[in-house]
């Protein structure tokens, strides 16, 4: 398959007429540097390994597109940085983020008044109060080079293998920026309760960014290079009732899609958690636009409360962990079929641990949907 | 300019923050505060 064949097979399958031919998305992030035989520490400090990383998963498993291409951990910029927020935990296989809050509740009209006065003058210090000139041009190299292998990755997936890059623009909801950025889950979500004014102004000030970018997808060129012209990741929602999700999610996620819809583009959402409380905001968008992948959600039981919109997930990263190749093929089998057309095959989860799957288990199941 | 690479960095804005894109040598000097910039969003992920 090439390119454009590749990406119009998603787009198909967005709009459940992809006649059985099943597309796949890799949601394997950590596990690829196990599955390739190195630990975090030499594969997430030399960009080298990195590649050859990502190309013996492709040359191994042919997934149609991947969600990550070796760039999910910028970690040699925060060494850099010299902050110390992201430890690798090789005993534990894991990369440890600390939960972590950058501005203090009452510095909210600051953030929303400047957001690049604020990062510079308060956010920067607080990650390194000692950062000297020299360090700082050893970060912005090291970013330079971070920028420089995302772009070479992209284009030997491109060119090399004839396979897209997921996504082109990234649309993340304010409030996420918030929680990751700048406030933490715990701050967040005090904030929500006892600052909701503060959480709206600055959510408001960073959208206007947003739909402009927004805007500017719709207008612009839909590349085959990218399957999906957007995407977002939903994550916020996890520590968010339902009214908060009313008022400060979907207000904000729903103009992004509509405006990059409106134009025939795809917009990919990438669900972390569980959508259960909120799949009510999905049901009023017409069938051929939009991909949810799914994380802890039942795809089956989804299905029938989203039947307008194509989902991914469903292989169980538990089987492919554990449970035998036949085992493992009889699921997916079984999972295909069930699913039928408006499904992209993917784990249920995102592979980050060593145990996640195993070579021929996920093997045997790719060679399922393998197309070339 | 001369800069002292050991010397801390000046977080006053927006003249620190001038200072330090001017510091960024290494880089055409059209591209050290748009470079700087991109990095303070970069933040948000680090």
């Amino acid at each position: 398959m090439n390119l454009a064949e590749r990406k119009q097979l998603f787009r198909d399958t967005l709009a459940f007429n992809n006649k059985g031919c099943v597309p796949s998305l890799c949601n394997a992030w950590s596990y690829k540097i196990y599955d390739a035989g190195y630990t975090l520490q030499e594969a997430l400090f030399d960009y080298d390994v990195m590649e050859k990383v990502v190309r013996q998963f492709h040359e191994r498993y042919h997934f149609d597109t991947y969600f990550d291409l070796g760039t999910r951990n910028p970690m040699q910029i925060s060494k850099a940085l010299g902050s110390f927020r992201h430890r690798i935990d090789e005993k534990a296989d894991a990369i440890v983020i600390e939960d972590y809050s950058l501005m203090q509740p009452e510095e909210y009209p600051e953030f929303t008044a400047d957001q690049q006065a604020f990062n510079w003058s308060k956010a920067l210090q607080r990650l390194n109060p000692d950062l000297t000139y020299g360090q700082l041009q050893a970060t912005i190299g090291a970013m330079l080079g971070f920028f420089g292998f995302n772009g070479k990755i992209q284009q030997i997936m491109v060119q090399e293998y004839n396979t897209p890059v997921l996504y082109n623009a990234v649309l993340q909801v304010p409030i996420e920026s918030l929680m990751m950025g700048v406030r933490g889950m715990r701050d967040l979500s005090l904030d929500m309760r006892r600052r909701r004014a503060d959480v709206k102004a600055a959510s408001d000030k960073m959208f206007e960014g947003l739909i402009a970018q927004a805007q500017a997808v719709a207008a612009g060129p839909s590349e085959d290079r990218y399957v999906f012209d957007a995407e977002s990741v939903i994550l916020a929602s996890t520590i968010m009732s339902r009214k908060q999700f009313e008022e400060f999610y979907a207000p904000y996620l729903k103009p992004l899609m509509d405006t990059v819809i409106s134009s025939g583009k795809m917009y990919y959402i990438f669900c972390e958690n569980s959508l259960q409380n909120f799949y009510e905001f999905f049901q009023d968008f017409d069938k051929g636009s939009v991909l949810i992948n799914l994380e802890l959600d039942d795809i089956r039981d989804t299905r029938k409360k989203l039947p307008n919109i194509a989902l991914g997930g469903g292989m169980p990263s538990a089987l492919l962990g554990t449970a035998s190749v036949e085992e493992c093929v009889d699921f997916a089998k079984k999972l295909i079929d069930d699913m039928g057309d408006g499904f992209v095959f993917s784990s249920d989860k995102m592979l980050s641990y060593r145990n996640d799957a195993r070579p021929e288990t996920l093997k045997a199941v790719m060679d399922l949907v393998r197309k070339d | 300019m001369n800069f002292d690479m050991n010397e801390k960095l000046d977080f006053s804005y927006p003249e620190g923050f001038q200072k330090a894109a001017a510091s960024l040598e290494f880089l055409p000097e059209e591209q050290r505060v748009p470079m700087l910039a991109t990095f303070l969003t970069l933040l948000m992920q680090l």
